[in-house]
């Protein structure tokens, strides 16, 4: 059981693992207004940003020209996933899981959804494309992971997990190679691993976590998904071990870390990513005033990479990194995209952004802070 | 660690609100023989101070905090006035001490959630059944103390009965299980104890079992669903206003440390026991 309270977290500053370091390219606002930047996803040709006032908006991922605007969902977006280049899916409290042609300029291709339109939470597409599962939120009694068959093209569910979990199912992850392998995450602070080969949920519940923390983000890494990494909503980060539930390290509360000297101000969690060429897993923090903070997680410490600051002004929600390619998308409360990159590139105005805000009439002003903002050197 | 605390002792104080708890937290954790007071200090500062429990002679110590937006005198004050009014209309039962946060500024449509759990320095609720499911060694510790218990065959006689399970789920407030056991878990019981929210904590052959049971009973829960209010259970009447006390800066500094505009998001607080008005705090 976790106290949640920040002891300090020793921590060292290890900037080599970024390199070329990351700067700031550029900013855009999503819409004027009071919105949230909920969830960034990516593939080459888009950059799919879903925000607070049930929007989904397509991108140009270079210039942040708007290319489309998705509307569907009637009440919060809870997670989008591009799957493959054209295909995205979005999950909704509205009781759906909508999938969308991203060539086209029409409504879903497809809509996921039940009965009785539990809230989604979270949901993914197994491996083989077969299956997609979609976590609920707790309504009454009940905490549900719906399976559909994702090939089909009614809505009709296979089967309704609902002996798991005792509150919201806050994330829904296959195995990345084992089509038939799916951990769940929920507030009640279990990861549940399943073997859905005879899709039965008593004997195919195969390990289970107890994290005794309010799950908010989960995920698989390691060159073969070995491992599980955990961030909870008291800002612990835990990592565990996927084959047999083991805790490898618990890291406390990575508020700890917050280090002065360094620059470093670490108020929340944002998420985990693995780089599969490096073997590393990083930690995407932020700060409240809008720092993004990368750290390395090793098996038992940490190493700050890098800090991300000069973009944001409030809470970042959401960042996407491309490892490879060196570009990093973040979004947060303050409604503001950003765009970071090893480009040295600092011209007052970026002119690519400012002949796309000439050539669209849409109410949506391009904003760019073309001035690249290198991060703090120490 | 018996030695003795060092007079006027800081433990590294951010300048923010979360100060004060991780002193409470810390302290509890690894010196688990002292109690504590909290002081009111002239510049608005609290300072707690740390007694070995059952020794008058050694010297208090004294650890600073800054910036709490409540006087520590004044919630001395209401929880007086909560015991006050327990005690004036005593009832069959203890009544349970509730902290109740009233929120502003934050949408729980779109605000990032507010859900977790917090270990208090004193237990809140001692009657809270805790039942192991031990190996050889844990069964043992358990007999000890009298804490109710079961091993993986008396588990596998169950048969995975979903009606006896169920039955099991019901009858306590929490459960404890061996690493070495919790692995079959899933195989023996399935997900039987996953719906009552009683999935169990591990303990390990390091831990001493009972005080990992109080562990448990010392962590209370919260989250704020729709509305933008929550009450956590912070104690019982029939604990010392000082307990009282520690328990409150604790829930009200972690809490507080949580939300993005720190007090900015706190519109009022207050504290009442089961049978009687609330008493305002802020």
């Amino acid at each position: 059981m976790n106290d949640g309270i920040p002891p300090s977290i020793p921590i060292t500053f290890e900037p080599r693992l970024i390199q070329p370091p990351l700067g700031l390219k550029q900013t855009s606002a999503f819409s004027h207004g009071d919105i949230y930047i909920f969830d960034i996803a990516a593939n080459s040709d888009n950059l799919i940003v879903s925000a607070s006032n049930h929007e989904i908006k397509l991108y140009n991922p270079s210039t942040f020209a708007i290319k489309n605007i998705l509307k569907f969902h009637k009440d919060t977006i809870t997670q989008i996933k591009a799957h493959g280049e054209n295909i995205l899916m979005s999950s909704s409290k509205d009781g759906s899981v909508a999938v969308w042609d991203l060539r086209t300029h029409a409504g879903p291709v497809q809509v996921f959804t039940t009965p009785a339109k539990d809230p989604l939470l979270s949901f993914d597409l197994n491996s083989s494309e077969q299956v997609l599962a979609a976590g609920t939120e707790l309504v009454e009694y009940d905490a549900n992971i719906h399976f559909f068959d994702a090939r089909s093209n009614t809505s009709a569910i296979v089967k309704t997990y609902s002996e798991s979990h005792s509150d919201d199912i806050t994330n829904i992850k296959f195995h990345p190679t084992n089509p038939a392998r799916l951990m769940t995450g929920s507030v009640d602070g279990l990861i549940c691993q399943f073997d859905l080969t005879d899709m039965d949920e008593e004997e195919g519940l195969m390990v289970v976590s107890n994290t005794g923390a309010s799950i908010n983000r989960i995920g698989y890494f390691g060159p073969n998904a070995e491992y599980i990494y955990c961030l909870s909503h008291m800002e612990t980060l835990s990592l565990w071990n996927s084959e047999d539930a083991d805790a490898i390290h618990q890291f406390g509360d990575i508020r700890g870390v917050s280090n002065p000297a360094m620059g470093l101000t670490l108020d929340y969690g944002i998420d985990c990513q693995y780089e599969p060429e490096s073997g590393r897993l990083f930690l995407l923090a932020g700060s409240n005033e809008g720092n993004i903070n990368i750290l390395h997680v090793k098996a038992d410490s940490l190493q700050l990479c890098q800090v991300l600051n000069g973009g944001h002004s409030e809470i970042v929600r959401s960042t996407f990194w491309d490892q490879k390619r060196g570009i990093l998308y973040s979004g947060g409360e303050d409604a503001k995209l950003g765009l970071w990159n090893s480009d040295p590139v600092t011209t007052t105005t970026s002119p690519l952004a400012a002949s796309a805000s000439s050539r669209h009439s849409s109410p949506l002003q391009l904003k760019s802070e073309g001035k690249s903002s290198r991060s703090s050197p120490y | 660690m018996d030695e003795p605390l060092q007079r006027s002792q800081h433990f590294g104080c951010f300048d923010d609100n979360r100060n004060i708890a991780p002193i409470y937290s810390t302290l509890f954790t690894v010196w688990p023989q002292y109690g504590t007071t909290v002081q009111q200090n002239r510049d608005s500062t609290a300072t707690l101070e740390l007694q070995r429990k059952g020794d008058s002679c050694t010297p208090p110590t004294h650890v600073s905090h800054k910036n709490s937006k409540i006087q520590v005198s004044a919630v001395r004050e209401s929880v007086r006035q909560v015991k006050l009014q327990s005690e004036e209309k005593k009832r069959n039962f203890v009544e349970t001490v509730e902290l109740q946060i009233g929120l502003k500024n934050y949408d729980p449509q779109r605000d990032k959630r507010f859900s977790g759990s917090v270990r208090l320095p004193n237990i809140p609720r001692p009657k809270m059944s805790v039942y192991i499911l031990g190996d050889a060694l844990h069964c043992d510790q358990a007999k000890e103390i009298s804490m109710e218990y079961q091993s993986v065959d008396d588990l596998k006689k169950l048969n995975k009965n979903k009606k006896q399970i169920k039955k099991l789920a019901k009858k306590y407030d929490a459960f404890l299980a061996s690493e070495a056991l919790i692995k079959q878990i899933p195989r023996l019981l399935g997900p039987g104890l996953h719906k009552a929210g009683k999935f169990p904590t591990p303990v390990t052959h390091a831990d001493n079992i009972g005080e990992k049971a109080d562990e448990i009973r010392a962590t209370i829960k919260f989250q704020l669903k729709k509305v933008l209010c929550l009450g956590v259970a912070v104690g019982h009447v029939d604990m010392s206003e000082d307990e009282l006390l520690a328990n409150i800066m604790m829930s009200v500094n972690f809490l507080v440390s949580l939300l993005k505009k720190h007090w900015q998001n706190v519109k009022t607080l207050f504290i009442k026991s089961s049978m009687n008005k609330p008493v305002r705090l802020y």
